[in-house]
């Protein structure tokens, strides 16, 4: 069933530009977005606010905001071109295909609907009659998320849930889809600490049992690091760095990463670390590094010379004037 | 200066009732028990999950909302018993810092205007000239550049319109102010720089914090003391090198853990559906639990150090 792509890679974006026309003129969100992921794994993606993750996954189910349109680069999803697809097939290819889980895990749930309607319909529209009983799939991923009483659970409304609960409800709905990609926007952000560590593993328990690939975005590096086997740091609209977790976490080599590596471990200096300077307007299109004037590495061709792509292993990603032996 | 503490909680417990429909009524204990003290110039850090009564703690401080029972002592002050006019002179010494800064200022003025309001309003005893003197020395030490002053609030980041908020919070000249999550609506990349700002605000001004946050790393880095709370009760109070050191309540140390992402070396069952409205409110979630954690636990003693504990386990 499943075609591989050129490189046996599930999800392909090269070069992914987005620009949304907004009342004051146009906004830039993505400006060459480059990701792979490949079937079974796990990639996380970690940026500030406004640095595109959202936008990142919304282009790849094509789901643009108004006055939004993807205009540059190609998606490539098992040898099929995401961006030419006609209504029919995209439809097909949003929930079967690639299934998504939302950050405010109860909004993302009818508020009119019973749980487990809501999964049951989910199973429905995305699998073949073949596949088995809705309702007993229902319950048992419930089972599989730990709800100690799923019938119960499967008749409450969501405003009965409490955040923890709703957001394992919503795996449910993604995992009801049997999607070979789930993505994952923020899944845990609004949720307790010991809660968020508990749905996180949950989440990457169900899918790595499904054999899905999961592709994981948050500003927290922290939660990205416990779930993904690769992760990518996004700045201004592009990936700036890509490598395993190992890579990332201990040999950061873009300076944008290492400095974002001080702030979470408050610990690491004598005083707290921030990175001093304003994420960089995105109404701006960026030929040369967006992050040089924050960077304490700024070199003189940083300031002439567009940004070059390292390539020092075969996943591995650098933009940066810094080559990939500086880190 | 003084020898009694700025603030003093005393058993505090905040009750409210909740109506599902008709006839039934729940009664929810959001704050039980509570007892602390603030030194002058010291930071207090609050810190647990939602519904742990932190937010609940901070309205009674500034008497946004009245305790059930218990009083709040400012500066000598019982709060309790005040009326709104009898308040307001003891407003200028509290004030707070709200978790959203985009929703904590009026969208229609500049942040000269917001910031310039607590003077205007606590500040009756000095000349305009001397508010318009004032105004300028805090915005100036939280660093917010003077272009950004007569701007409104949609033109700031985050960070920059947490900085006014702290502004404001310092104009009118208060002995304490609570901040309510400061920095977890913030980017990563700028939590350090306001965690710094406080830290050297509170030595120029001579401010005591009360810092509630779940974000223990932010809470270490700030306060001297800590208490811990679950569910409306304290379950440690410590200073920060006895509570993050050698945690001794199962709560605090399955909250370090997970804040380390780090949660193989201590978990927590689930949350519950129903908690226990007496012995020990985690006994269901403890691995550590026995059929004893049933009976009330009281906050005790854990060894002659000064910290307290809600856990028989633990002394």
């Amino acid at each position: 069933m499943t075609r591989a792509s050129a490189n046996g890679s599930l999800l392909s974006l090269a070069g992914i530009e987005v620009t949304i026309q907004t009342a004051s003129g146009p906004v830039h969100p993505l400006q060459g977005v480059d990701l792979e992921v490949y079937p079974g794994e796990t990639v996380g993606l970690v940026g500030e606010s406004g640095s595109g993750k959202t936008m990142t996954l919304r282009s790849i189910l094509r789901l643009m905001p108004p006055g939004g349109a993807i205009t540059g680069g190609a998606i490539d999803w098992n040898g099929r071109q995401v961006l030419e697809m006609d209504p029919g097939e995209l439809q097909a290819y949003r929930g079967a295909d690639v299934a998504m889980i939302y950050q405010n895990p109860v909004s993302a749930l009818d508020p009119m609907l019973k749980v487990g309607r809501q999964i049951v319909d989910a199973y429905k529209a995305n699998r073949d009659l073949s596949d088995g009983d809705p309702h007993e799939f229902a319950r048992s991923t419930l089972r599989e998320l730990e709800f100690g009483d799923p019938e119960t659970v499967l008749r409450r409304h969501p405003h009965q849930l409490s955040g923890g609960m709703a957001q394992r409800v919503n795996i449910a709905l993604a995992l009801a889809c049997g999607p070979a990609l789930i993505l994952a926007d923020e899944p845990t952000t609004g949720l307790d600490m010991t809660t968020q560590i508990r749905v996180l593993d949950l989440l990457e328990r169900q899918v790595s049992a499904r054999n899905a690939a999961l592709l994981f975005i948050s500003h927290d590096l922290r939660a990205v690091a416990r779930v993904s086997r690769h992760i990518g740091i996004m700045y201004a609209g592009q990936v700036v760095e890509f490598g395993t977790r190992q890579q990332i976490l201990e040999e950061p080599t873009h300076p944008y990463s290492r400095a974002l590596l001080e702030c979470v471990d408050l610990r690491s200096g004598d005083r707290p670390r921030s990175i001093p300077g304003l994420v960089p307007r995105m109404t701006d299109v960026y030929d040369l590094c967006a992050f040089r004037d924050r960077c304490v590495s700024r070199m003189e061709v940083c300031d002439r010379e567009p940004l070059p792509l390292h390539k020092p292993d075969e996943r591995r990603r650098l933009l940066c004037h810094l080559g990939p032996g500086n880190g | 200066m003084d020898d009694f503490p700025i603030l003093e909680v005393r058993n505090l417990s905040k009750t409210y009732r909740v109506r599902h429909s008709i006839g039934r009524v729940e009664t929810v204990r959001a704050a039980q028990d509570v007892s602390f003290t603030v030194e002058r110039g010291r930071t207090l850090g609050i810190v647990g999950e939602s519904g742990s009564g932190k937010s609940t703690v901070a309205r009674c401080l500034l008497g946004l909302t009245p305790p059930t029972a218990g009083e709040v002592v400012l500066e000598g002050v019982q709060l309790g018993g005040l009326k709104v006019r009898q308040m307001r002179p003891h407003r200028r010494l509290i004030q707070m810092v709200f978790q959203m800064p985009q929703a904590s200022f009026d969208p229609t003025r500049t942040v000269r205007s917001s910031v310039a309001q607590p003077l205007r309003r606590l500040r009756s005893d000095m000349s305009r000239a001397q508010q318009d003197e004032r105004l300028r020395h805090v915005l100036m030490s939280v660093s917010l550049g003077e272009e950004l002053w007569d701007r409104k609030p949609r033109a700031l980041s985050g960070g920059q319109l947490q900085r006014a908020a702290v502004a404001r919070a310092l104009a009118p000249d208060p002995d304490l102010v609570v901040l309510d999550e400061p920095t977890s609506s913030l980017d990563l990349s700028v939590r350090g720089e306001i965690l710094s700002l406080l830290q050297q605000l509170q030595e120029e001004f001579n401010v005591a914090f009360v810092f509630i946050s779940h974000d223990l790393e932010a809470v270490r880095v700030c306060a001297d003391e800590i208490v811990v709370m679950y569910l409306g009760q304290i379950v440690e109070r410590g200073t920060v090198e006895q509570v993050f050191d050698s945690p001794a309540h199962p709560y605090t140390q399955a909250l370090i853990a997970a804040s380390r992402f780090a949660t193989d070396d201590f978990a927590l069952g689930p949350k519950g559906e129903a908690d226990p409205a007496s012995g020990c409110r985690l006994m269901p979630r403890c691995p550590l639990a026995e059929s004893v954690c049933s009976t009330e636990q009281d906050l005790i003693a854990s060894g002659s150090d000064g910290r307290m504990v809600r856990c028989w386990k633990a002394v």
